[in-house]
């Protein structure tokens, strides 16, 4: 089969206009786990949040942990799109529009997250109005809110050409929302060599600035921990930890959606094994740094024991943590990298599979970060435990399925894989060549 | 007849009954109040240093005697100062410990701030002696502070008016990359569409 920008865009747009009955059911299920959080917020919001797990010691609980973990999903599809862009390679383009989606979808996740720890959500506005700049908390709201406009600028304008393109192929077609949506976002994207050649400028200059306002978003918010005077959370190299954790997670979340994204909309032709496979290998990367740092961090504190790190260290070695540290160890890190490192679970599913582990030794390691910084005892008391209640595990649930519901929405409003990019960096010839291969293969 | 009075007597007894439970409960309060009243009121005694200075360690000891002068031994004494913090002032915990033979307990001390701080010593009572409590002020002279305010950590030029700019730029610039394209949108918005361009060649072809 012969792949040019007709059956691509074919391909895309069609995907955009299925809406199979797997599709229906599931967003009516994330609707309802959505309603069953709000409800359970509501009523967190009456009784205050004393319905939760958290307490006068565990003050900060899943909700951090998950606020956390939804930074560091953006980040990868920051570091994808933009920074894969920046260096140049091409095989980014099918996978750039989901990385882009995920970014913003985890970052309006995120902050969700932080109203959701709020008692008084009210009065969020008056760490705008009356935060000190002295205070950590303030750099994270405007390094979020930055970050969240610049990554919604910067989707926009990579979407601009396919919203165009959806306009004039489609536009008599859609519904009536989507297409107010669609005429309304478009603009008058005409691709006239002016537009093309304006839009290209401002993406470079959105990549350039992108990419250090993202690793400065996830400094800050590993400041919070870090700038605190708490012993577990007392390193400075909590910024590039964070960094490189939140790759490790992205890039994980992004090889899940573009593998369910492939088997839903049928865009194999599209999204070939060298995709999959060069984001194991970004995976591997990224997981055997993260275990180079976590070598350092638990070798050198490990053997001063100096102060309260102790308490931390062992605690997390054979104490009350340690099954969640030893999972976040072997299932987290070793066994990803493992998967990418052998040559036969280097498939499609061996990447997936990894990405996933990668992800849920990322949850885990963001709790205990969280909640096994705050069981150090300031005072001569026993370490407090913290359970999440029903309530708050439905509150998070509610939030997960909010996020998945965003993706899914924005993947009926725009092509999920970009076409303009797919032209731009020649990657439809790259993905013939990945057919006329693997039909070699198969022959013999 | 008959039965009024089985029923008057009735109420007689439960009425009776009454009585005698108050009386017995009355008794048992006046004898428990005579039996305080009677139990030997103890005397505790502070002692330490006249002054010291924040971040000294100090003994404090007191000495728990009955009326006669005789020490009272294995008793519990509670050590504790009064502190004023905010408006708010309240018992901060030093210690508690033992008596010996000779009614002597001791703790050691620190002062955390200058000023007069109120040391009190107290015992709580036993089957015996009554409680007991004694309160003496203990001069901390001016000295090295254990809570001091370190001169502020400036990075040079490091300010919130370079962070404002900084943040400011950034802003400026996701506006500026919008407001290029929507400039060039603008501008050009009645060229032909590059689709239909498209569409025009593959017709002629």
């Amino acid at each position: 089969m012969p792949y040019t920008t007709e059956t691509l865009e074919r391909a895309t747009i069609e995907a955009m206009q299925r809406f199979s009955k797997r599709y229906i059911i599931t967003y009516l299920v994330l609707i309802g786990f959505v309603i069953a959080g709000a409800v359970a917020y509501v009523q967190q919001l009456q009784d205050g949040l004393y319905v939760t797990g958290m307490r006068d010691r565990i003050t900060w609980g899943l909700y951090i942990t998950m606020f956390v973990f939804f930074i560091g999903a953006s980040m990868g599809g920051t570091f994808v799109s933009a920074a894969l862009r920046l260096a140049d390679m091409g095989w980014r383009a099918p996978i750039s529009r989901g990385a882009e989606y995920i970014t913003v979808s985890a970052l309006l996740t995120a902050s969700l997250f932080i109203f959701a720890d709020m008692g008084h959500p009210e009065r969020a506005i008056n760490i705008m109005l009356f935060g000190r700049w002295e205070s950590p908390l303030v750099w994270d709201v405007y390094g979020l809110t930055t970050y969240l406009a610049g990554s919604m600028v910067y989707l926009y304008l990579a979407v601009l050409p396919d919203l165009a393109l959806v306009r004039d192929r489609i536009g008599d077609k859609l519904d009536p929302i989507r297409r107010l949506f669609v005429i309304m976002f478009s603009a008058s994207w005409t691709g006239h060599p002016r537009q093309v050649k304006a839009l290209d400028t401002s993406l470079k200059v959105m990549t350039v600035v992108i990419v250090p306002v993202a690793v400065m978003m996830h400094t800050v918010t590993s400041w919070i921990f870090g700038m605190t005077l708490r012993e577990p959370w007392d390193s400075p190299m909590f910024g590039i930890y964070f960094v490189v954790g939140a790759v490790y997670s992205g890039v994980g979340l992004i090889v899940v959606f573009m593998y369910i994204m492939r088997r839903a909309n049928k865009m194999e032709d599209f999204l070939t094994d060298r995709h999959f496979l060069n984001m194991g290998k970004l995976l591997a990367g990224a997981g055997g740094v993260m275990i180079f740092f976590q070598i350092s961090d638990l070798v050198t504190a490990g053997f001063k024991l100096k102060g309260d790190s102790a308490f931390n260290l062992y605690q997390l070695a054979d104490g009350d943590m340690a099954p969640i540290f030893w999972t976040y160890i072997w299932v987290g890190l070793m066994i990803p990298l493992a998967l990418m490192l052998l040559p036969w679970t280097r498939t499609i599913k061996g990447v997936l599979v990894a990405s996933i582990l990668a992800n849920v030794g990322m949850l885990l390691e963001r709790y205990f970060i969280v909640v096994g910084g705050l069981r150090l005892p300031l005072n001569p008391y026993e370490p407090p435990d913290y359970m999440p209640s029903i309530h708050e595990l439905t509150i998070v649930v509610g939030l997960c399925a909010l996020f998945v519901l965003l993706l899914m929405t924005m993947m009926k409003l725009a092509p999920a894989i970009s076409v303009q990019e797919m032209i731009e960096t020649g990657e439809i010839e790259a993905v013939q060549l990945d057919a006329k291969r693997e039909a070699q293969e198969a022959t013999a | 007849m008959m039965s009024l009075l089985k029923k008057s007597s009735h109420n007689l007894r439960h009425m009776l009954g009454l009585i005698v439970l108050v009386t017995v409960l009355m008794g048992a309060m006046g004898w428990s109040a005579v039996a305080s009243a009677q139990q030997p009121v103890p005397s505790i005694n502070l002692g330490f240093v006249e002054s010291a200075i924040p971040g000294e360690t100090i003994t404090v000891s007191a000495y728990l005697t009955d009326p006669l002068g005789s020490p009272i031994y294995d008793a519990e004494i509670h050590f504790s100062y009064n502190v004023e913090f905010m408006n708010v002032s309240d018992a901060v915990d030093i210690g508690t410990a033992i008596t010996d033979d000779t009614g002597l307990a001791l703790v050691t001390w620190q002062p955390r701030s200058d000023g007069e701080n109120a040391i009190v010593a107290s015992f709580a009572g036993n089957d015996v002696f009554t409680e007991a409590i004694d309160t003496q002020t203990l001069e901390v002279l001016p000295g090295p502070q254990l809570y001091r305010e370190l001169p502020p950590y400036r990075i040079p030029g490091a300010n919130m008016w370079l962070t404002t700019g900084l943040i400011t730029t950034v802003w400026m610039i996701f506006i500026f990359s919008l407001a290029l394209v929507g400039w060039a949108n603008l501008k050009t918005r009645n060229a032909p569409h590059n689709s239909d361009a498209v569409k025009e060649g593959e017709s002629d072809a």
